[in-house]
């Protein structure tokens, strides 16, 4: 049998854990109708049964304040999932319990899955499940989404569930909110238009006033009746949500038998972690961990690979016989594909350090610890997120700022994420620093200022957004702070793997393309460039002497140029284009290319100058083409001004 | 909320003893002197030791905020040994291919390691 | 509104305080939001870290919240 399930959660409550572990490797992402809010799709056999599971935004509520509200309701109502699992923090009921009760109103074939189990076990508290599941008339289950305790049980219990109807429990308003109800439903039964909706729901939302819903009456000729009689409850809004919070309350007191809280250590991190003196300083020391722990831990690993990649050209050369095979092998494909492969130790490290910093719920409060000084450059707290996931890559870096209440806030936070430097561009600077500057030392800190160049740009960026686009707005800022954790290792490698992975592949595909294309370009005429020796003669020259004249004030070869050129794609390109152009030995030739000052400048320009093609796709899609577009137009120039005014510096106080 | 008189001090002592130890190393590492330069490296020990600092009298006046303090010491404390550990590790690795010489201590380690028993005490006290 | 001594904005409260939300003057979005996260009209929250330097961080309903100041203006509590 095949049924459409939906996971639905507050945020931070292990849902997509769980919905890992339900799917596995059966995921599809994509996209929402319309909107721009991700859309995870995935499969799973459970008992003979296909179940398409779709995970819903995480979201608070069901109110149509936001889009993920609004995407999770209207695929409730509008697509009518046999099973809708509602996945609770069981260490915070109260809170949690706000939307399932939204839940049962909307008459959601609901399955509970008390998440967390683990910890409110070892907190001490004590659940009555059976009690909760006899109060909310639908099956409780107990989970812990990171042991897959429970799992195969909430399996069991939604497969039973598709077929089995819920007992219906209604909770009472109070007497004064539940005449209105009854009336609205009277009127409601009558029209032909609302016979999709649950009446006691639709009733319910009248009251509070939801927009969307407001906006179906007014289609409908009860319209004004409806409305008068919903306008005897003042203020429905909030005399409804409190009353929903009254109703939790006696739940709980009934379920509930022991709790005590344990957020004592939290707590206490926090006072030092947030405090008005020591938050930036210790948000920039844990910085400072992640990346000294990017660079220098990985750094071993990347010399093996190194290693082993010239051996095997080693032999490649001197076993092929026929010359075009040979220089194919060694040039192209070892050359090209092994340059970006470098690269893969310090992109994991990245992105572990970054899925630490993440899971131990440290960067909620960074976007805490920052509120105010990004607020006086124009961005919001959240920005800082959004940010830090950019050093990972720019595209989870944009998605990131969806958390960003403030279309403006956003708007901005989107645009200066490309100056935020990814992790694609770290084998460009750490190539170049360590081919044209003698000391290792001014190797790191010439890369290290890479990032702080970006930073810096991106705050004048932020700045001039704000002033000549974007006027000023009041600022609102509200996150919810998940308890500290200690992260899970086996966690954090799965992350840094998934989303590591992209690396290893693109360098499969992709970069294995380029370097091709790029192999073939430079070798060929065949005849004239004498099987890519004299390379001045090649295809790609010509390419890149058309190029160069763009490029000649900065000093740089036509060499560069193409890597650019390819780069516009996918910045890894460059690193592969380097290797494809010069051979094996891509250190001692690309030494050749630049002098420190140019080299310095160029490594600048790479960092700002085009947005990846992937980068851009995401960036249309969640803020439109026009921002887009300047966005393409503002990275485009900062890159010849700040690599100009590198040079311009540079020669000015001696320096070549 | 008080904590016992007897554990405030040791806490208290042991903090004192911590933040000169960060104190010292920071001084070493910014100015270069005996150690590798590292300034950045040095500014962050600095940032511990001050946090070992501003915990200490409210510890003695046994109060959780000064705990807290404490408690925030440790953790950074422990992920600087904990990060220094790993590249240490990764240098061990390389030497062992022989790409490189045998990699040297970091001071980090053996501060966090210091620090293991005051984190221990102080767990078993607020349990 | 009565403005009497005890009932203040959330962003005056100081660490430790406890106190029960009277009213919330924010716009219409605003005050869902803060519904959905736990922050309604007789809500008992607690301060737990607040500073002139940002968000103020409260512990409402069993969960932790950090709030901007701006926000926290709007948010008026009766200390108890
Ligand atoms: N102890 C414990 N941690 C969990 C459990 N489920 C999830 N987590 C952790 O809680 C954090 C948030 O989980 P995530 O799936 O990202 O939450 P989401 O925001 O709901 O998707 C992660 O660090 C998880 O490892 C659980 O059952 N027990």
């Amino acid at each position: 049998m095949k049924a459409k399930v939906a996971f639905i959660g507050n945020p931070n409550v292990g849902k997509t854990e769980l919905f890992n572990r339900f799917t596995g490797q059966h995921q599809h992402v994509g996209n929402w109708p319309g909107v721009t809010v991700e859309k995870k799709v995935g499969k799973c056999v459970c008992y003979g049964n296909e179940l398409e599971i779709v995970d819903l935004p995480g979201t608070y509520s069901l109110t149509a304040y936001s889009i993920d509200e609004l995407i999770a309701r209207n695929f409730i109502i509008e697509e009518k999932p046999d099973v809708v699992v509602d996945i609770i923090d069981s260490t915070n009921l109260e809170r949690n319990l706000y939307l399932t009760l939204s839940l049962l109103e909307m008459d959601a074939n609901v399955v509970v899955a008390l998440n967390m189990w683990d910890i409110a076990r070892n907190k001490g508290m004590e659940i009555d499940v059976k009690k909760l599941e006899e109060l909310l008339g639908v099956p409780v289950v107990t989970t812990v989404a990171i042991t897959g305790e429970g799992i195969e049980k909430l399996k069991e219990t939604i497969v039973k569930a598709i077929k089995g109807k819920r007992r219906k429990i209604e909770w009472s308003y109070g007497k004064d909110v539940e005449e209105v109800i009854k009336e609205l439903q009277e009127i409601i039964s009558k029209e032909e238009k609302f016979k999709d909706y649950p009446s006691r729901w639709l009733a319910i939302k009248i009251i509070e006033g939801d927009e969307e819903i407001i906006k179906k009456i007014e289609e409908s000729k009860y319209k004004d009746e409806l409305l008068k009689i919903a306008s005897r409850i003042k203020d429905g809004e909030t005399v409804i949500a409190e009353r929903r919070y009254k109703i939790i309350g006696k739940i709980i007191e009934e379920v509930l038998k022991k709790e005590e809280e344990e957020w004592s250590f939290s707590d206490m991190l926090d006072h030092v972690f947030l405090h008005p003196i020591f938050g930036i300083p210790i948000f920039l020391a844990l910085m400072y961990v992640a990346f000294q722990f990017t660079f220098s831990f990985s750094a071993p690993f990347s010399d093996m690979i190194d290693t082993f990649f010239s051996w095997l050209g080693e032999i490649a050369k001197n076993n092929i016989s026929n010359a075009m095979m040979a220089s194919f092998i060694s040039d192209a494909v070892l050359a090209g594909v092994g340059s970006v492969l470098v690269f893969v130790p310090p992109i994991f490290s990245l992105f572990f350090a970054l899925s630490l910093l993440e899971n131990s719920g440290y960067l909620a409060r960074a976007a805490v610890v920052m509120d105010r000084i990004m607020h006086k450059i124009g961005l919001h707290g959240k920005s800082i997120i959004s940010m830090i996931m950019g050093f990972g890559c720019n595209i989870p870096g944009i998605l990131a700022a969806r958390t960003i209440e403030n279309k403006r806030d956003r708007i901005i936070t989107v645009m200066i994420n490309p100056l935020m430097s990814c992790s694609a561009r770290l084998p460009v600077y750490i190539l170049l620093a360590g081919v044209i500057f003698k000391s290792s030392a001014m190797a790191g800190a010439a890369v290290f200022s890479m990032y702080l160049l970006g930073v810096g740009l991106a705050i004048i960026m932020a700045m001039i957004f704000r002033k000549f686009l974007f006027g000023g707005e009041p600022p609102t800022f509200i996150i919810e702070l998940p308890r500290y954790m200690f992260p899970k290792i086996s966690n954090a490698a799965r992350d840094m793997w998934e989303k590591g992975k992209w690396f290893i592949i693109k360098a499969g595909t992709f970069i294995f393309l380029v370097a091709i294309i790029v192999w073939f370009l430079s070798s060929f005429p065949w005849e004239a460039t004498h099987g890519g020796v004299y390379i001045e003669n090649s295809y790609a020259a010509l390419l890149g002497h058309a190029i160069e004249p763009a490029l000649r004030p900065f000093g740089w070869r036509w060499q560069a140029g193409v890597a650019l050129f390819f780069g516009f794609l996918a910045k890894e390109a460059i690193v592969g284009t380097f290797g494809a152009l010069a051979g094996e030995s891509a250190s001692v030739a690309v030494a050749t290319w630049f002098t420190p000052l140019t080299g310095f400048a160029y490594m600048a320009f790479v960092l700002i100058y085009f947005p990846c093609v992937a980068t851009l796709i995401v960036m249309l899609r969640e803020i439109g083409k026009k921002y887009t577009l300047i966005t393409i137009t503002y990275t485009i120039s900062l890159a010849f001004i700040v690599a100009g005014l590198i040079e311009l510096i540079g020669y000015a106080v001696g320096i070549t | 909320m008080k904590i016992g008189m007897k554990e405030s001090r040791i806490v208290a002592s042991y903090a004192v003893m911590a933040a000169i130890a960060y104190l010292l190393v920071a001084i070493l590492e910014i100015t270069g002197v005996k150690i590798t330069r590292d300034i950045l490296g040095g500014l962050a020990l600095f940032v511990i030791s001050a946090i070992y600092f501003a915990g200490i009298k409210e510890t003695v006046a046994r109060s959780y905020k000064g705990i807290s303090f404490i408690f925030g010491g440790i953790i950074l404390s422990l992920i600087f040994g904990i990060m220094y550990l790993f590249i240490f590790l990764a240098g061990i690795l390389e030497y062992m291919i022989g790409n490189a010489a045998f990699p040297s201590i970091r001071v980090e380690i053996i501060l966090a390691l210091l620090i293991t028993p005051l984190a221990y005490y102080l767990y078993r006290m607020i349990k | 509104m009565n403005m009497t001594n005890n009932i203040i904005p959330l962003a005056f409260m100081a660490p430790g305080e406890r106190g029960q939300i009277v009213e919330i003057r924010g716009g219409y979005g605003m005050a869902k939001r803060l519904y959905g996260m736990g922050l309604t009209p007789n809500s008992v929250i607690e301060v737990i870290v607040s500073n002139p330097a940002g968000p103020i961080l409260v512990n409402v309903r069993g969960s932790r919240v950090a709030i901007g100041k701006g926000m926290a203006m709007k948010i008026f509590v009766r200390r108890i």
